[in-house]
């Protein structure tokens, strides 16, 4: 296209597209349960939702402005063309990214940049009767009784992370997830509320109030930790269903069939339902693996023994808010559980994963998983 | 059709790993050492947060074991 189409086209676009979806992501961050629902409301392109990640983290440590989509003009050849520049290697296959695309009728150069220092201000919200406006938010971000693999939830001062599954310890009935969802990497204490959704969806005290914090296994500082993972003992008159697998592949319900082996060998097909990604599958590119070196709030923590995740096709296995998100097998038993991740490597580009083995998880915790 | 024995069997893979972790305490970029496969064969996968410095050599086989170099960027919790 001219250089003068390539750039109304962009402005356009800044303005009727990314602006008010950088405001939307913003504003979840807020606290209250009102404005991150109808921020989230506006989330979404021609009603499908736009897969946004955050850690899960503190909500005071959240940043304002999140990482999604810079445009601007390429030249191609002695033509020009749209400019995507991606922050998030999970936003390649979003609703926005084929929406930007469709407008620029195919003239487009996308380019996955990842972590910059400095941010776009949004200043813009989405119009009423815009394109961002009709909303449809996934079933794993509301509110979800009974209670779902794969649903948000969240220590009530964390942003929000994913159930991993249900299990017994002695005679109680618990959920299962990462310590940095649910005990806030061990700033939290025993009896402390769990919501469901999470606070950064909108979830509210005490009415979205589901389980409290009983045991986790402490974020070593020096030397190799093993898991990060904690359980939630569920709150009485809350349903739980700890089989299924909802929408799992292609859309369609599985049932969670057991424990899987010990051994995840390398090549494996595995999938996870994720708060902010939903159901994806993956292959396991390393197994046994040591010294992973992932970078907390109190610090580089070393883990041994772990799984390493890639996404198939084109899209990332997880993102921020993920966390938590039980992995099971092709037979559908348990593997594994997903606590960190990069936005580089895989054989696809788009970031690689990394999960604690279950039957560690469930000896550390002295818990027996229910399905 | 005649089945060919893998020349890398799973132990000598976790033997290699155990040298590799060894080898690359000392470099700093280096964010995950596991077992992998290349060609079929069970092999050691040595994560980097960024490229090495420059005059860093890192091996390409341990004990007759492949080693696969990545550059998996910085990991944080999700």
């Amino acid at each position: 296209m001219r250089l003068e189409s390539a750039q109304g086209l962009k402005q356009q676009l800044l303005k009727e597209v990314v602006e008010p979806f950088v405001v939307w992501a913003s504003r979840l961050r807020g606290k209250t349960a009102s404005t991150a629902v109808s921020g989230a409301s506006a989330g979404s392109l021609s009603g499908r939702p736009i897969a946004f990640g955050v850690g899960a983290r503190p909500l005071d440590t959240v940043p304002k402005i999140p990482r999604s989509v810079a445009l601007g003009v390429a030249r191609h050849q002695g033509e020009y063309k749209l400019a995507v520049r991606v922050q998030r290697p999970s936003l390649v296959e979003s609703p926005l990214l084929q929406h930007l695309t469709r407008e620029a009728k195919g003239e487009v150069d996308v380019r996955v940049i990842g972590r910059i220092d400095k941010r776009a201000r949004a200043r813009r919200a989405a119009a009423p009767g815009s394109i961002l406006a009709d909303a449809v938010i996934p079933w794993y971000q509301r509110n979800t009784r009974p209670l779902s693999i794969g649903a948000s939830v969240g220590h009530v001062d964390v942003t929000a992370g994913t159930i991993s599954a249900f299990v017994k310890r002695g005679g109680a009935t618990y959920l299962l997830s990462n310590n940095h969802v649910l005990a806030k990497e061990d700033q939290a204490r025993a009896g402390d509320r769990i919501l469901q959704r999470a606070k950064y969806d909108g979830g509210r005290d005490p009415s979205e109030r589901v389980a409290r914090l009983r045991f986790w296994i402490k974020l070593k500082q020096t030397g190799a930790n093993f898991v990060d993972a904690a359980i939630a003992e569920i709150d009485k008159g809350i349903a739980y269903d700890a089989s299924r697998l909802r929408g799992l592949v292609h859309g369609e319900d599985r049932k969670l069939t057991g424990l899987g082996a010990a051994f995840t060998d390398e090549g494996e097909l595995v999938f996870k339902i994720g708060r902010t990604t939903g159901a994806t599958g993956g292959r396991v590119t390393a197994f046994d693996l040591d010294n992973v070196v992932v970078n907390y709030d109190k610090g580089n923590l070393r883990f041994d023994g772990q799984i390493e995740i890639e996404g198939v096709g084109n899209a990332a296995f997880s993102d921020g808010g993920d966390s938590g998100s039980l992995i099971v097998n092709a037979r559908m038993e348990a593997a594994a559980l997903l606590f960190a991740g990069g936005d580089s490597g895989g054989s696809n580009g788009r970031g690689l994963t990394y999960a604690n083995p279950i039957h560690r998880v469930l000896k550390d915790l002295k818990a027996t998983l229910l399905f | 059709m005649k089945r060919v024995m893998p020349l890398v069997t799973l132990e000598k893979a976790q033997a290699a790993k155990k040298t590799a972790l060894r080898l690359f305490e000392t470099v700093d970029c280096v964010v995950g050492v596991g077992i992998t496969r290349l060609g079929g064969q069970y092999a050691v996968k040595v994560n980097l947060s960024g490229p090495v410095a420059p005059g860093t050599e890192l091996p390409t086989e341990i004990d007759g074991v492949p080693v696969r170099v990545e550059v998996t960027g910085a990991i944080r919790p999700r």
